[in-house]
């Protein structure tokens, strides 16, 4: 089912994940310290009210006729109960507030904020202007020269671009060169060279800026002071650049917060000589709680930036005077630009740092974020719905970009709605018995706030290895389904035959006997035989089918498998009509599997037609050699005789050059006797129809002719090879066996199903399976060694606790618990991210397909198929070796003595 | 400080109601193996504890004060000879069968707080009833008002790292009380305390010693509180060298069936007829 464009799973995904985000953002909010707890029957009133008005909302829905309306309003209805049972589970999971700091902490917090809000954006422009303009000896004359080197790279860009486009053109009556984008790429390559000149500027401006700032003086030469902070800044874009690219791919929203975050970088570089890492780490310390301000203050300093660009072109058509004062501009934005930085970091930098802002207020904003990337990914999966769907070697650039856009922000939406979950999961745990909850609160608490890095490794390899478990599971799957599918399609489910190659005798009561047994549905005859085939000097290997044209549809997937515009299976009975085909119809497959179609431009035209021949005999057409370096040979001769016809597979017409109406010869073991003695009985036949199956073998070496010219050819009038059946459930087919084997009731015939005749295919498919699964468990069992480490590490680091809860009575058994609960968290919450991210990346991929070359692969897509069994067998391994890996340690930590812990304090 | 008001305690389902010795030592030696050597620090020891009873246990640094507190407090098992807390021997019980023993009968205070460092002042003081399976509802109630008599309840949401020494080693005393032991074991209480903080924590102990009859032990090289104490017992090279009982110094609780106060810390009347 789909909405709007989006199917339904996604939509409850979707959802499901938006209440998470909501109950996560509700739970931050502190309950009053005496909050008992209100119970869950009796719930919140915010959270009943939005219930009730969801569930008004959808059943109102019922009463409206649009659909697409009606289908918004249900949609609607439904998040907005799922938000209120959201919000009353996040009420649910409160705790007291964290108490505030008293005494001086409180003081010093309180003029903390005050002094923020010291700085406003118009506020920082104004004293900027002031600082540069008036007493413009001060500072002007070196921040002009920053600003001059600084727009080195631009203006040599846009004077290279402007010289580039406004080459004289050639002459039009010359055939155009073809696209040389070399020019270009210097351009590029030295603009970017010359922005190492930029960034020598833009520290030595901003060296005068702080100067002016802290009131100090600043000298001309303290302009050109910036070299050695060219390669950091170097580094820095480099850092930035890549964030940014990967934040275009994955949404613009935490981009531009980052970008934010990270304004204070270069001056922190410049004024305390830090490293690119330590700058970018410190400025976005330095920024919390004043990054809406600094947003505000960026865009007003982006659109003057702007101004002078446009202004330039605004004023392109004026008078010529009126031109320089986009230049003017330009100088004055750019000082104006650097003193603002400057002042705002030195605003930033001497508030006394604020301590910790209520994580409400964080909790909320990653949830809103999350809510961004969720309403980002459905909107995504809308627009890549509608893309239509390309085989073969044909890539749109464009589109498999957005596909990977929308599967990108997929998975980023799952890992912040699991990371909401993650601490709810973690307080539920807290509740529910002693052990349980002391081994959450180790897991949670540490110096650095939520996990150690090593409990972070741990949880890092055992997310990878079952992300890459399940992920090759489904791989292998879908392989094995693909190749299921084909095999399918182009076999019968059961198959009578001899096992004599010579066929067997009277099969029509043996045919009418099938066709009535109940579970069949339908039974068709076939002849077959091993030919060969050739074509000029070309021979390939044949298996020959003599079918029964009308009837073989309903047993396999022939007519389906057929080329369009390449023949048709009906044709087979009409040689006729196949050896006059106009020329149009007589297309090929060349060997850059493009319909090779004989108007190409790329070919001249067919010579010009010869007059009407006179008494209205047939109008022939000349049958000539196309070959695509355009030359024609003379057309052989008139008449085209009637051959029987073939259907040949995609791989043979590449291989031998055929093309719709071809000839081919078949040649086959029976001899026959000719004035020169025995010779291998040789035909002519003419290719009526090309098929494509998907599987090599078959598209190689199969070819149909109808059952009368296999009769003739292979000389068996009287014998059938095999007769095909289909039943009506394939998954099933061996149920029915029996029943058949009975109508056939001829002993030297046997009855197979699919999966007998293609035993060892699937058994060495399974086989692959199980070895790759132990193989990637060898994976997660490597990862779970970390989770040994994590555990033995704090057991020696908590022995002092160890004892204490002994000592308070804690069992060696409750002690024991406290650790597994521990290990079991890291190897769970490792083998939720890494399974869920391993699903919803194979679901994403099965949906649109990673493209891989089909001249190589025979396939055009990677075949994934995403089975729940599979990725619950992975989730269940991988805990279960987690528990195991914990079952040392725990053990351990239990037999510990508390007089141990005791004693050395 | 506000007055440790606490209901009646429940009878110990170890201790047999007739008789009134809570700790019965005899021949206890324990012999520690150190490097190979063998190092005897109880050389057999003949103690009672009667209940209601305030002990000192002084000695110089090796005379296994410590060690004897730990057995006593069965976190270590003696070498040999017995130990019977309300009759219970406890060479006879298992290691879950101890557990339980310690968790409802024994409260410890240790010199170095030992407190929790990842769980707030008031999960720490909960503990004990979460190990023995209560559930938050009950306990968080119990815990705020333990809280509140040592004159903490402001500080119920901090965590240890945030609370200065003394008022660690009250939540710790708090802890310890939780669910309501007969015996109390302090192995230096105030060992890590200024002269005023430890003084306040001395009167907490004896205040609790008189209202509920709680036997405490503490053992100190403090010898101003030791000369307070009503029985002070000297331990040298393993052995029992003095056991003093005095008239002087703070008066020990009377039996705690007399002792009655009601929840709300008013004035001691007597309650309605003892079950």
């Amino acid at each position: 089912m789909v909405f709007l464009g989006i199917p339904a799973p996604l939509w409850i995904a979707a959802m499901i994940g938006l209440a998470v985000l909501v109950a996560r953002a509700t739970s931050r909010f502190h309950a009053k310290p005496d909050d008992a707890g209100t119970s869950w029957i009796t719930g919140h009133p915010v959270s009943i009210g939005l219930v009730l008005v969801g569930l008004v909302v959808a059943l109102a829905s019922i009463g409206i006729s649009a659909p697409s309306v009606k289908v918004i309003v249900r949609l609607a209805g439904t998040a907005v109960g799922l938000a209120g049972l959201a919000v009353r589970v996040g009420v649910g999971l409160r705790r007291p507030a964290r108490p505030k700091p008293a005494g001086h902490e409180a003081e010093a917090r309180a003029s903390a904020l005050a002094h923020a809000g010291a700085w406003s954006p118009f506020g920082t422009l104004g004293t900027a202007f002031r600082l540069v303009f008036t007493n413009p000896g001060r500072g002007l004359l070196p921040l002009a020269l920053a600003t001059l080197l600084m727009s080195v790279p631009t203006a040599f860009a846009g004077l290279g671009l402007r010289a580039l486009l406004l080459r004289p053109l050639p002459p039009p009556d010359q055939v155009p060169p073809p696209f040389d984008p070399s020019p270009f790429l210097a351009v590029l390559g030295i603009t970017v060279a010359l922005r190492l000149v930029e960034f020598f500027g833009n520290a030595g401006g901003l060296v005068v800026a702080i100067k002016l700032v802290r009131g100090e003086r600043p000298r001309l030469r303290d302009a050109f002071s910036g070299l050695r902070f060219v390669l950091p800044l170097l580094g820095f874009e480099i850092v930035a650049g890549l964030a940014s690219a990967f934040g275009l791919v994955a949404l613009v929203v935490p981009i531009v917060v980052i970008r934010i975050g990270w304004w204070l970088a270069v001056p922190l570089m410049i004024d305390r000589n830090l490293g690119v890492i330590e700058a970018v780490e410190e400025s976005w310390r330095m920024t919390r709680g004043s990054r809406l301000r600094l947003f505000g203050l960026a865009s007003i300093l982006f659109a003057l930036q702007l101004a002078a660009p446009v202004a330039q072109g605004l004023l392109a058509k004026g008078p010529p005077a009126l031109l320089a004062l986009p230049e003017l501009l330009a100088f004055v934005i750019g000082p104006v630009s650097l003193v603002a930085l400057a002042h705002v970091y030195e605003a930033i930098r001497k508030t006394p740092r604020v301590p910790e802002s209520s994580d409400a207020v964080l909790t909320v904003g990653y949830a809103t974020i999350g809510f961004v990337y969720g309403a980002g990914f459905l909107t995504l999966v809308r627009i890549t719905n509608a893309l239509p769907v390309t085989r073969g070697s044909h890539v749109i650039m464009r589109h498999e970009l957005l596909r990977a856009s929308a599967l990108l922000s997929g998975v980023v939406f799952l890992l912040f709605v699991l990371g909401a979950l993650l601490p709810m999961l973690l307080d539920f745990l807290e509740r529910s018995g002693f052990s349980r909850f002391v081994g959450a609160r180790h897991v949670r608490s540490s110096k650095s706030g939520f996990l150690t890095v090593i409990s972070l490794l741990a949880i890092l390899g055992v997310s990878m290895s079952s992300c890459a478990l399940g992920s090759v599971i489904s791989i292998m799957g879908g392989f094995g389904a693909d190749l299921k599918r084909k095999i399918l399609a182009n076999n019968a489910h059961i198959v009578v035959d001899s096992p004599q190659p010579k066929g067997f005798l009277e099969w029509q009561p043996v045919l009418e006997r099938i066709r009535k047994v109940p579970g069949v549905e339908a039974a068709t005859p076939m002849i077959t035989g091993e030919v060969m085939a050739a074509v000029d000097n070309n021979t390939a290997g044949v298996l020959l089918r003599g079918i029964d044209v009308d009837d073989i549809g309903k047993v396999i997937d022939l007519p389906q498998n057929m080329e369009e515009k390449l023949g048709k299976l009906e044709w087979l009975k009409e040689p006729e009509r196949v050896a006059n085909l106009p020329w149009s119809e007589r297309r090929g497959v060349d060997s850059d599997d493009d319909l090779f179609h004989p108007t190409d431009d790329a070919t001249p035209a067919p010579p010009p037609k010869k007059t009407l021949p006179p008494f209205g005999e047939k109008h022939e057409e000349p049958d000539a050699l196309i070959e695509k370096i355009g030359r024609s040979l003379p057309p052989p001769a008139l008449d085209r005789p009637v051959y029987p016809c073939v259907v040949i597979g995609r791989e043979m017409a590449k291989t031998l050059h055929l093309r719709i109406g071809s000839e081919v010869s078949l040649v086959s073991r029976m001899g026959e006797l000719s004035p020169a003695g025995v010779v291998p009985r040789e035909r002519k036949f003419r290719v009526a129809g090309i098929f494509f199956s998907g599987m090599y073998e078959y598209d190689a070496t199969h070819a149909y002719v109808t059952m009368e010219a296999a009769r003739d050819f292979l000389d068996q009038p009287d014998r059938i090879n095999a007769i095909q059946v289909k039943v009506a459930d394939v998954e099933n087919a061996d149920k029915f066996r029996p029943a058949i084997e009975s109508a056939v009731g001829r002993e030297e015939l046997r009855t197979r199903d699919w999966r007998e005749i293609n035993k060892n295919l699937f058994s060495a498919l399974k086989l692959e399976r199980i070895a790759t699964f132990i193989v990637l468990s060898l994976a997660i069992i490597v990862a779970s060694f970390c989770i040994l480490c994590t555990l033995l590490l704090m057991v020696t680091e908590k022995g002092a606790e160890i004892a204490i809860l002994k000592a308070l009575g804690a069992s060696d058994n409750a002690i024991l618990r406290i650790f597994m609960v521990e290990g079991m968290i890291i190897g769970g919450i490792g083998t939720m991210f890494g399974v869920a991210t391993g699903y919803a990346v194979c679901y994403g991929l099965s949906w649109f397909g990673v493209r891989i070359d089909p001249d190589v692969y025979y396939i055009d897509r990677l075949p994934i198929s995403v089975n729940a069994w599979d990725f619950a067998a992975v989730t269940a391994a991988a805990l279960l070796i987690c528990a195991v890996s914990t079952l040392y340690p725990a053990r351990a930590a239990s037999k510990l003595l508390p007089v141990d812990g005791l004693r050395y304090e | 400080m506000a007055s440790l008001a606490l209901p009646t305690p429940q009878l110990s389902r170890y201790r047999p109601a007739t008789v009134s010795r809570l700790v019965e030592v005899r021949a206890l030696e324990k012999t520690f193996q150190h490097m190979g050597k063998e190092l005897q620090v109880l050389r057999g020891i003949d103690l009672d504890l009667d209940d209601g009873e305030i002990v000192a246990v002084v000695g110089q640094s090796g005379a296994g004060k410590s060690t004897f507190l730990h057995i006593i407090g069965t976190l270590d098992l003696p070498t040999s000879g017995t130990v019977k807390i309300s009759g219970q021997d406890v060479n006879k019980l298992s290691s879950a069968g101890l557990a339980d023993l310690r968790n409802r009968n024994i409260g410890f205070v240790f010199q170095f707080h030992h407190l929790l460092p990842e769980f707030d002042a008031l999960e720490n003081v909960i503990m004990p009833g979460l190990i023995a399976g209560k559930s938050r509802k009950e306990l968080e109630p119990r815990g705020r008002k333990l809280l509140e008599e040592v004159g903490l309840a402001a500080r119920a949401t901090h965590r240890p790292g945030e609370l200065s020494g003394g008022e660690q080693q009250r939540v710790a005393l708090a802890r310890a009380l939780l669910l309501q032991p007969k015996l109390i074991l302090a192995d230096e209480p105030t060992g890590n305390l200024d002269s005023g903080t430890s003084a306040a924590i001395h009167d907490l102990f004896f205040d609790i010693n008189q209202r509920h009859g709680t036997t405490v032990v503490i053992v100190t090289h403090n010898l101003e509180l030791a000369r307070s104490m009503p029985r002070v017992v000297t331990l040298k090279d393993g052995r029992v060298h003095a056991d003093e009982r005095r008239e002087s110094g703070r008066k020990a609780a009377s039996p705690p069936a007399e002792t009655l106060v009601r929840a709300d810390g008013d004035a001691l009347k007597p309650a309605p007829a003892a079950p």
